[in-house]
């Protein structure tokens, strides 16, 4: 009776301690790696313009890198990031870019803010480059700097030409017979 | 009996003791374990001599069982945790690996005086070694017949991409300590049982499913009501319980050294993007996309998945259960070259599959032949470096 009594304590013990750890880490814990990049990568201002491309898909890599560092962007792999300063309310943020697909066609985005799926950007089109804007919506930020980050999940070469916050969000554009949908992830 | 007899019963003649020792389990086991590794060891060799283009580098032991993760292992044990990110890898930190290997490892190397890289093949072959003494034990209190303990063991030695239990990866220790957690708890040796499953999930994350094993397991046997009077036997349930403790502490450990807790996932989605989806997405994604390896690599984890299915049944469903729970996990992963790895470590799945072989010779002859043709290719593959098990 004494050691089960002496169990069940133990029992009740372990569960507080697990219980007082999860609220613990999900209080105060942060993604590690991008409270790091926030620290290390001069971020990006509101209606600042950067240029960058990938090398293609070429190396095997997927991306072997970007081709030029630019201040704020963190390359590599397929994972490609930046580091945005991002205002505390909702805002868009518009890229101008070029796909070039393979002859199979087809291109497969996938874009994080701090880590969580923010969107899916789907590109299909004839073999070839195709310049086209589109928009991004964030949602409300709680920290001062955010990490975007793009997974390229479809190999194809990816060029990213510039980059501005805006207020508003702007119209899907597409030139050369090029489609965009950008759809947004839960 | 004659007293002569009983004289010889009592004093065994050599030839008597020797049959009796190869014909026992251990000698069994050992035999198992000897064959498969000389086997995988002689197609690395094969391959590294008769492929144009192939060197090994450095000899053949223990360098054809480091590779890939193995540098990961290597480098903890070593130096320890570090923040600082891998060199063309950005978000890559040694974060991604869980403690239990490299420390052992690091210890055998303090102890013995041997090279970290040997250390770490030793650690897992003897810990395989005895991993496959254990199943036995576990297979024959599981199905209770020793005989599925034995095909148990035999199958686990010549599965597919089995190599890696004797690569400095976590798979073979992973084993051990399931299965000797799962032994000492149908034995009722609860707080070993406990003890095992809690250094268990600072192996691996799922170690922790093993709890849902024993809760499943108190309620098969006891009942709803029964399974709920907790007070009544609280000794039962020690081991679910303490099985996420090693996790736990391994959270504590990267919170107060990175301020993140959940270390091992940011590192892992940054450095190796991977992403968690719905397993059936994941399985939809990798079907469609293109890549023959992707392909190969799921249909092989669906085939493990079918072949738990070998446990339905009314005694056997926690285990069967448990599986499905590590298949769900796995699943959600991002990388199909490990899904095969992974699959091969669910231990209930051989219990279930030895159910079937056990009195089924040519069928089981079939079975070991497609399984060491397979790992055979793929053993020649890892020689080679080829990327199959990130």
């Amino acid at each position: 009776m004494k050691r089960a009594g002496v169990i069940l304590a133990i029992e009740f013990l372990l569960l507080a301690f697990y219980a007082g750890s999860a609220l613990a880490f999900f209080r105060y814990s942060q993604d590690f790696i991008l409270a790091s990049r926030s620290q290390t990568l001069p971020p990006l201002e509101m209606g600042e313009t950067v240029a960058l491309a990938s090398s293609g898909p070429d190396d095997g890599m997927l991306l072997g890198g970007w081709t030029r560092e630019t201040a704020g962007i963190r390359a590599g792999n397929a994972r490609p990031e930046l580091a945005l300063r991002l205002p505390r309310d909702a805002a868009a943020i518009t890229f101008s870019g070029e796909f070039a697909f393979s002859p199979q066609g087809g291109q497969h985005i996938d874009v994080l803010l701090d880590g969580h799926a923010l969107a899916t950007i789907e590109a299909s089109g004839p073999p070839g480059t195709h310049a086209c804007r589109w928009s991004l919506v964030l949602p409300p930020a709680d920290r001062d700097i955010s990490v975007l980050t793009f997974a390229i999940v479809t190999p194809a070469r990816f060029v990213l030409e510039t980059l501005a916050l805006a207020d508003q969000p702007e119209e899907t554009t597409c030139a050369g017979g090029a489609k965009l949908s950008i759809g947004a992830l839960s | 009996m004659s007293a002569a007899d009983t004289a010889a019963a009592a004093n065994p003649t050599g030839r008597a003791f020797l049959l009796r020792l190869v014909r026992s389990d251990a000698a069994i086991v050992a035999g198992l374990f000897l064959g498969s590794r000389g086997l995988l060891l002689l197609i690395g060799y094969l391959t590294l001599a008769l492929v144009p283009g192939a060197h090994a580098a450095g000899p053949l032991l223990p360098n054809l069982f480091v590779h890939w993760d193995s540098d990961w292992y290597l480098q903890i044990a070593a130096q320890g945790y570090t923040r600082a990110e891998a060199p063309g890898q950005p978000g890559a930190t040694s974060f991604a690996f869980y403690p239990l290997l490299p420390l052992l490892m690091r210890a055998l190397h303090q102890i013995t005086g041997l090279p970290l890289p040997l250390s770490g093949v030793l650690l897992s072959n003897i810990a395989l070694c005895i991993a496959l003494m254990v199943v036995v034990e576990l297979g024959a209190a599981v199905t209770g017949d020793r005989r599925n303990g034995l095909m148990s063991a035999a199958l686990l030695s010549f599965v597919p991409e089995g190599f890696v239990f004797s690569a400095i990866y976590t798979e073979s220790l992973f084993l051990l300590l399931t299965a000797g957690s799962m032994l000492a708890f149908a034995r009722q040796r609860y707080v070993a049982s406990a003890l095992l499953a809690a250094l268990n999930s600072t192996v691996r994350t799922n170690g922790v499913l093993v709890a849902a094993y024993y809760l499943l397991d108190i309620l098969r046997r006891r009942g709803l009501k029964g399974a709920l009077r907790v007070w009544e036997r609280p000794e039962e349930y020690l081991p679910a319980i303490a099985a996420p403790l090693g996790l736990v502490l391994f959270w504590w450990f990267a919170f107060l050294v990175t301020g993140d807790a959940f270390a091992q996932k940011s590192t892992v989605l940054h450095g190796w993007g991977w992403a968690p989806a719905l397993p059936w997405t994941n399985v939809l994604t990798y079907l469609a996309s293109g890549a023959l390896t992707d392909r190969f690599w799921v249909v092989s984890a669906l085939i493990s998945l079918a072949l738990s299915f070998t446990l339905l049944r009314r005694e056997y469903w926690p285990l069967f259960a448990y599986c499905l729970l590590n298949f769900a996990l796995y699943l959600t992963g991002a990388t199909a070259n490990s899904l095969l790895r992974y699959s091969i470590t669910i231990l209930p799945i051989y219990f279930g599959v030895s159910l079937h072989l056990v009195r089924r010779p040519l069928l089981a002859g079939i079975a070991f032949g497609a399984m060491a043709l397979l790992g055979g290719f793929l053993m020649a593959a890892w020689a080679l470096g080829l990327n199959i098990t990130t």
